[in-house]
């Protein structure tokens, strides 16, 4: 996994909510309240296997789609403040290649009576599939090893 | 979340097909640096024009480079289709942030209904 292919982009979306940001700020730290909205979809079910929600700790989120495992979400909490901010790191793999990463920084401003959820992503999507998909920057290195796994082989 | 990744078995048979040749390899190797005229990397190799080209359209069929004709040069570069399908990853990732947070606004709104 040595040669990848890689792409980062940031990118910054705003949402108003007529709640308060105490309010936005639980719906984040609860585990299952987050389950819920985490979903991008109605099809996607999410199932916890572990959520720790203070600085250092680590949730872990499966994606499944009709029952079959699609996504493994793993989120590091690096910065947390209460009713104002969530800093944390969000990997997403399927099976054992890692597909991307998220530095995602959630800010919640009281605005208006209610808060705007200023939410920035910096992600970077990697590519693991090593032997076609690394050509560009190591194709020989990668055959190099794969001869090596048939000489061993 | 679903269809981060779709793998096509195809592309990769013809991927392998296509660098099981240490001319076609050598090619590669080449356009890392930049892309380079058919003429121009031919120059590189002792074999005939017609036996080049056959390289090159075995690179081309993998996915693996891509060819363009101005004029009368044939430019061939390597292709960067992968990044392009990590833009698009990108993108869908993104995509779902956003519905997350306009879900995230009706369970919200829910609340407040049956507080």
């Amino acid at each position: 996994m040595t040669h990848q292919t890689l792409a980062h982009r940031t990118e910054t979306l705003e949402q108003a909510y007529a709640a308060s940001p105490a309010r936005v700020f639980r719906a984040w730290e609860d585990p299952e309240v987050r389950r819920i909205w985490g979903s991008p979809s109605d099809e996607v079910e999410i199932f916890n296997e572990a959520a720790d929600f203070r600085v250092g700790g680590e949730d872990v989120q499966l994606c499944r789609v009709g029952g079959e495992a699609v996504a493994r979400v793993v989120g590091r909490y690096l910065d947390i403040v209460p009713d104002a901010r969530i800093v944390y790191s969000e990997s997403i793999s399927e099976g054992d290649v890692l597909l991307g990463v998220s530095l995602v920084s959630a800010e919640f401003i009281a605005a208006g009576g209610g808060t705007r959820l200023v939410l920035t992503l910096q992600t970077a999507a990697l590519d693991g599939s090593d032997l076609l998909d690394g050509v560009k920057a190591g194709w020989s290195s990668a055959l190099e090893r794969l001869g090596g796994v048939m000489e061993a082989t | 979340m679903a269809n981060y990744r779709t793998p096509d078995p195809d592309l990769l048979d013809r991927g392998f097909n296509a660098l099981a040749d240490a001319t076609r390899r050598d090619i590669i190797a080449r356009l890392s640096d930049g892309e380079a005229s058919v003429t121009d990397l031919a120059a590189g190799y002792d074999m005939a024009l017609p036996s080049f080209l056959q390289h090159v359209r075995v690179l081309e069929a993998a996915g693996l480079i891509s060819t363009v004709k101005t004029g009368r040069v044939r430019t061939c570069r390597l292709e960067t289709q992968r990044l392009a399908e990590l833009d698009r990853w990108i993108t869908r990732y993104h995509a779902a942030w956003q519905r997350r947070l306009d879900r995230l606004g009706d369970i919200l709104n829910r609340k407040v209904d049956t507080q």
